[in-house]
């Protein structure tokens, strides 16, 4: 029987609690994900696909309900262990990428490691596998802002990947790419599912959920899992 | 005298240390009450949250209020300059009613406050806040001490009048004066001394002895801690006065445990006094956690903490003893004498 490493529990998001402006961003939304397995959550444009994936990634907490990582209750840490326990399982790939632009591809890629204490000779070497595994390696010193599209988004992944955080989640990963850099992106993809990393994808775009990869496709629709 | 600079600003401090406190404990109240740990409902993790800033602030809070004892020092050494008859920090503390008695409740505080900060470093080191109820509790007990701290020292500060003539430190600490300072002052060497050094081997057996037997001696071992530092503390003051004084100032008459706090004495008290506050703090506290009994995570983080809260506390008492004798045994050397 596979093992859940992610479950979310009747969670339930509220923006400004109280005010003019509360919205429930996710409703009473539950989910458990098998280790190994790639899901992708489709729906439209606001119906709390990233809100939910932002919950399960540990970027906020939920207003009620239950996250569980690997088995522990993350959304009952107190701040610091959630961001630890995030550090050390999970990788997260953003729509924009939020590579630091000022800063050399070595560096963006190497930042996850920095609070977890690795040493800088241990950084760079876990960082030179994942540069010469995504073609990177001529682009070590470069700025962020002098490299083309798909440069930045495997940069984008080696730093997901950079901690060996088992799980990996992505949010409209393919939403500013062209049809060659989504081709690009999706055998990636199963290649580290290959691999045995959970993958979770949020995303309207046909050419991910209709991948023969993906092992289940949830629908949200109106910050709950209809499907 | 309310409006001289440094009570203004002490009352100011207070104040605004008492509003924030007074606001951390209305919240450690909702969070003691509603508290649930295993609930996943809005109401608990509000309370979650709350408790992070409740524990952030309060940190902040009482840190400040720990360095307000050293600096009501200060100010009464500073205040003693416009009270006629006043040469040191006795002069102010004396002039009124309310100057020792805001002293001794502000070294009671610095201690409740020090172990409050301690329990609170260490729910913050766990992922369950399982100290979460106690700590809150102990919150509101002491917040009568920093009540009746401002009250106090608005009293005292409304006492002080520059026309009335006070006490210097040579008349309050004189073994021909009535009170607790004339009684320090004359208590006998030989006397306080034994006294001092057997609390000091009763630590030194208790730490060394007891606490490396089996679980059941080990625990009452590190119980005992919290009395004995106690003692500790009180001798120790008293040998600083009867004893120590005599030989930083070299002269019989002279008493005081303020006057060595300034300039003139290379600022000898302040080490002095800071490694007799750090030492009976830290050994408190290590005796305290040790009842600290569930869960096991808890009391294995808990024994790492009282293990290093017993090593603080032994290094201080050391330098301590080092840094108060140090003066007897220059003066040894100098002169060959023993008085």
């Amino acid at each position: 029987m596979a093992n859940p490493v992610v479950q979310a529990v009747n969670v339930t998001k509220t923006y400004n609690r109280g005010k003019p402006n509360e919205v429930t961003a996710v409703k009473h939304a539950s989910l458990k994900i098998d280790e190994g397995s790639l899901v992708v959550l489709k729906g439209p444009s606001g119906s709390g696909k990233t809100t939910l994936l932002s919950l399960i990634g540990c970027q906020t907490k939920p207003t009620r309900g239950e996250v569980i990582i690997r088995g522990k209750k993350v959304s009952k840490l107190p701040e610091k262990f959630m961001n630890q326990h995030k550090r050390r399982h999970i990788g997260f790939i953003f729509q924009h990428f939020q590579l630091i632009a000022g800063m050399s591809v070595l560096d963006n890629i190497v930042l996850p490691l920095i609070p977890e204490g690795v040493s800088p000779k241990a950084r760079n070497k876990r960082a030179d596998r994942l540069l010469e595994q995504f073609n990177l390696a001529h682009r070590r010193q470069f700025k962020i802002s002098s490299l083309s599209g798909g440069e930045q988004q495997r940069v984008a992944i080696a730093r997901a990947l950079i901690n060996n955080a088992g799980i990996l989640l992505a949010d409209e990963p393919t939403a500013h790419l062209d049809s060659k850099l989504t081709s690009d992106l999706l055998d990636y993809i199963e290649q580290l599912k290959q691999s045995g990393h959970t993958i979770l994808i949020t995303s309207h775009d046909p050419v991910i959920y209709q991948n023969p990869a993906v092992d289940r496709v949830l629908e949200m629709k109106d910050g709950q899992i209809t499907s | 005298m309310i409006l001289h600079p440094w009570i203004l600003g002490l009352i100011i401090g207070h104040s605004a240390l008492l509003a924030v406190f007074s606001l951390g404990v209305i919240n450690a109240w909702q969070i003691f009450r509603g508290w649930d740990y295993n609930s996943t409902e809005e109401k608990q993790f509000l309370l979650e949250k709350k408790t992070y800033l409740v524990s952030t602030v309060m940190n902040f809070a009482l840190f400040i209020q720990i360095l307000m004892l050293f600096l009501f020092e200060m100010a009464a050494d500073e205040l003693a300059n416009v009270l006629p008859g006043a040469m040191c920090a006795v002069g102010t503390l004396s002039s009124g009613s309310y100057g020792f008695p805001l002293l001794n409740l502000k070294i009671v505080s610095f201690f409740a406050y020090f172990i409050w900060l301690m329990i609170n470093y260490l729910d913050n080191l766990m992922e369950t806040y399982p100290l979460v109820r106690r700590k809150y509790l102990g919150l509101m007990l002491i917040y009568p001490l920093a009540v009746v701290e401002t009250a106090l020292l608005f009293m005292f500060a409304s006492d002080l009048d520059p026309s009335v003539i006070t006490s210097c430190c040579g008349s309050v600490y004189n073994e021909g004066t009535e009170g607790l300072g004339g009684s320090l002052a004359g208590a006998s060497a030989s006397f306080i001394l034994p006294l001092f050094f057997s609390i000091v081997i009763l630590l030194l057996i208790n730490r060394f002895v007891l606490n490396r037997r089996d679980t059941g001696r080990k625990r009452l071992g590190n119980l005992l801690e919290f009395p004995l530092w106690i003692a500790f503390f009180i001798t120790a003051i008293a040998v600083i006065i009867s004893f120590i004084s005599t030989y930083v100032y070299e002269m019989l008459s002279h008493k005081c445990p303020f006057c060595f706090m300034g300039a003139e004495y290379c600022y000898y008290g302040i080490p002095l006094y800071f490694f007799l506050f750090i030492a009976t703090a830290a050994g408190m506290t290590g005796g305290l956690l040790e009842m600290i009994e569930q869960p096991q995570a808890l009391k294995e983080k808990a024994g790492f903490l009282q293990k290093r809260m017993n090593a603080v506390s032994l290094w201080s008492m050391s330098a301590f003893i080092v840094t108060g004798f140090l003066p007897f045994v220059i003066y040894y050397i100098k002169t060959g004498r023993l008085i």
